[in-house]
């Protein structure tokens, strides 16, 4: 049996706001509830193959960007476990746990602040090779060139500081450093989204030519559809901490069952479209600290039931490996053959 | 024939760095008629939102005005003294920003940012504000008006905030919004929404916008008009439609081609090479030439003057023939 190259299991991650001890004193001394927590996640299970790039989609505040955290090992689940190669990291000894999560590599938003003003290009991609032993000092020069050149970046620019490059560039460097330690896996964090249109291209062709290349798996996290047709295999769409929908980008694409994702996809302008008006989906996406009861899409949703606002609906399988959580799936023939397979 | 109620000419608006002297505008010329959306689309850096900025006497230093005209219905802007573009600020033409704080006072509540507009410039009693700024905010899709007027900026979501900065805009009824990538900062489902209601109220009032965007599909849904800025110029514009279609210019072509809607799914996109031009360092021909792949010495040496071809223009030595 294969497992899958990262797998999140039943992942669930909340924050709770900071309390000092004075605080906590006066709130019992006051007798107030316990301050609220915010569920950025809750009971995420999500898989990412060999060589494939998975989607992660979503709008401000659903998640994405904890889930992308806890995938790459900067941020710890409340609850559940991620696992690589069918191993739970909370299984491995430390050492090892570090060397696996040395492969998991994440590139963020903003490219000037994920890069150290201070420090010269070479040594910026030269270091972590270095501190992990996989890179001979001897060969350093030879290294950032080669790792440059990769990115479509000139070698002759790696003594130079990260303010002498536009964003594009510092984001190819950015780039770079990450595929330094041999990566398997790069998550990539709304990487394209604060550059212009022009150079998100160039950029989207780099993680492209990465791709071609073979020996990478992605987890790409953006809110931008468009992009995420072109690049991705799969998909999974997020919705307050949770996953509503998720499947290959043709199917979900082409036949979207969840009504989120059939909103979001009405909504994106598209050119060729014409000067149109959009009949758009009301409310806004409601407050991690209170969300609502059942279904949490269901105060938006223009087709919700009452059985909507109080029982959450799970993911079930509508079509193949295309998964959907919403009661109105509910009765559809592929809803019953996964109730003959269980 | 409807009215042309902003003439810019030959606008040049100029910073002096310490880098060197750039043009953020250079030589702009864009009429906008009444009733109309026209798109102005670039990248950053590309002197779309100096547009707006000059327009609405925003300029300040390094900055300044250093050529051209304004003219909003025959009134040349730039020989306004200070009161008189006060006047005309925020009652005839009024601008939205990207960030609705920029527009809102955070320790002003709502109803008082609202009413003091109104009364200023209206000289109306306060219950008649408080009921007009009401309908507006309905008008926009605010749930509970009544509620909302009595909150502060802080405790509203970036939409809502967006909504209420738009809503302050078009209080006075201006003739012109020019609105700078209003929707950019927010979700998709928030932006369809705010795009809708924002349609509906022009369209009723027939206000003419000037929709400042990088996001050519946006501009594509809101725009009669496009005009694509690079480097401080206007290279190409013409009804939307028939830009999009049929561009002219090889950077409006390029940005098209490199949109990944545009592109085989899962195959390289299809690029523009390089990057924008430093502003104090342009090459002496056309801005665009090192990036171009049809650029022929000319290019190189010479910057190509605007041609005009019906109802579209552009700036370019070798336009694509565009069927008229």
């Amino acid at each position: 049996m294969t497992y899958p190259l990262l797998e999140a299991r039943d992942i669930s991650r909340t924050f709770s706001p900071h309390e000092d001890l004075i605080g906590k004193v006066v709130r019992t001394a006051l007798r107030q509830p316990i301050p609220a927590h915010v569920r950025a996640l809750s009971n995420v299970s999500l898989a990412l193959h060999t060589g494939e790039v998975l989607g992660v989609v979503g709008e401000s505040g659903c998640g994405k960007s904890t889930l992308g955290r806890i995938l790459a090992g900067i941020l710890q689940p409340s609850s559940g476990s991620l696992a690589f190669q069918g191993t739970p990291f909370s299984a491995m000894d430390p050492l090892t746990r570090a060397s696996t999560f040395l492969k998991i590599q994440m590139i963020f938003q903003d490219p000037m602040s994920s890069l150290n003003p201070r420090k010269r290009v070479s040594d910026l991609i030269a270091e972590a090779p270095l501190v992990h032993g996989l890179l001979d000092p001897k060969d350093r020069d030879r290294f950032v060139h080669d790792a440059l050149t990769r990115v479509g970046l000139d070698p002759q620019t790696q003594s130079r500081f990260p303010h002498q490059f536009s964003g594009g560039q510092r984001q190819r460097i950015n780039i770079a450093r990450a595929l330094a330690v041999n990566p398997e896996i790069l998550i990539c964090d709304e990487s394209v989204a604060a550059l212009d249109v022009s150079i998100q291209a160039q950029i989207l062709n780099v993680f492209m030519a990465l791709k071609e290349q073979g020996d990478l798996s992605f987890v790409f996290i953006s809110h931008d559809l468009g992009v995420v047709e072109h690049l991705c295999d799969r998909v999974a769409i997020l919705y307050l901490g949770q996953i509503v929908e998720v499947g290959t980008v043709d199917a979900l694409f082409q036949a979207p069952q969840h009504p989120y994702t059939q909103a979001l996809l009405k909504e994106i302008p598209r050119i060729g479209a014409g000067k149109r008006r959009f009949n758009p989906i009301r409310g806004e996406i409601p407050s991690p600290l209170s969300p609502p009861s059942g279904c949490p899409f269901h105060p938006r949703c223009p087709h919700s039931t009452p059985e909507c606002t109080q029982r959450m609906p799970g993911l079930q399988e509508v079509g193949h490996e295309h998964l959907a959580a919403c009661h109105l799936l509910h009765g559809t023939p592929s809803h019953s053959l996964t109730e003959l397979s269980k | 024939m409807t009215q042309c109620i902003l003439e810019i000419r030959d606008l040049t608006t100029r910073f002096e760095t310490t880098q060197g002297v750039a043009n953020a505008l250079d030589h702009l010329s864009l009429e906008i008629y009444e009733g109309e959306v026209i798109g102005l689309v670039g990248e950053s850096g590309s002197g779309k939102s100096m547009t707006g900025y000059s327009i609405m006497g925003l300029i300040e230093h390094p900055g300044a005005i250093v050529n051209g005209s304004i003219l909003y219905r025959g009134q040349d802007l730039c020989a306004l003294d200070k009161e008189q573009l006060r006047q005309l600020r925020g009652d005839r033409i009024a601008m939205i920003f990207q960030d609705p704080m920029m527009s809102l006072n955070p320790v002003l509540r709502i109803d008082t940012q609202l009413v003091e507009t109104l009364k200023a410039h209206r000289g109306i009693d306060h219950r008649d504000a408080i009921r007009r700024a009401t309908e507006l905010l309905q008008a926009m899709g605010i749930p509970s008006p009544e509620a909302r007027l009595r909150q502060y900026p802080h405790e509203l979501s970036g939409g809502m905030r967006q909504r209420i900065a738009i809503a302050i805009a078009l209080l006075l009824e201006p003739d012109l919004i020019i609105a700078d990538e209003p929707t950019t900062a927010l979700d998709v489902t928030i932006q369809a929404q705010i795009i809708h209601e924002f349609q509906t109220l022009i369209e009723a009032r027939g206000t003419s916008v000037l929709w400042i965007t990088h996001d050519l599909a946006v501009a594509s849904t809101m725009a009669d008009r496009l005009a694509i800025m690079y480097a401080g110029q206007i290279v190409e514009r013409g009804p939307a439609n028939e830009v999009l279609e049929n561009p002219a210019h090889p950077y409006t072509e390029g940005l098209l081609r490199s949109i990944p809607s545009r592109n085989v799914r899962g195959k390289p996109l299809q690029q523009i090479p390089g990057s924008t031009p430093s502003l104090t360092h342009l090459p002496p021909g056309c801005p665009f030439a090192p990036r171009c792949e049809r650029a022929a010495s000319i290019c190189a040496t010479t910057p190509p003057s605007q041609r005009l071809s019906g109802s579209r223009s552009t700036q370019c030595h070798f336009p694509r023939e565009v069927p008229s």
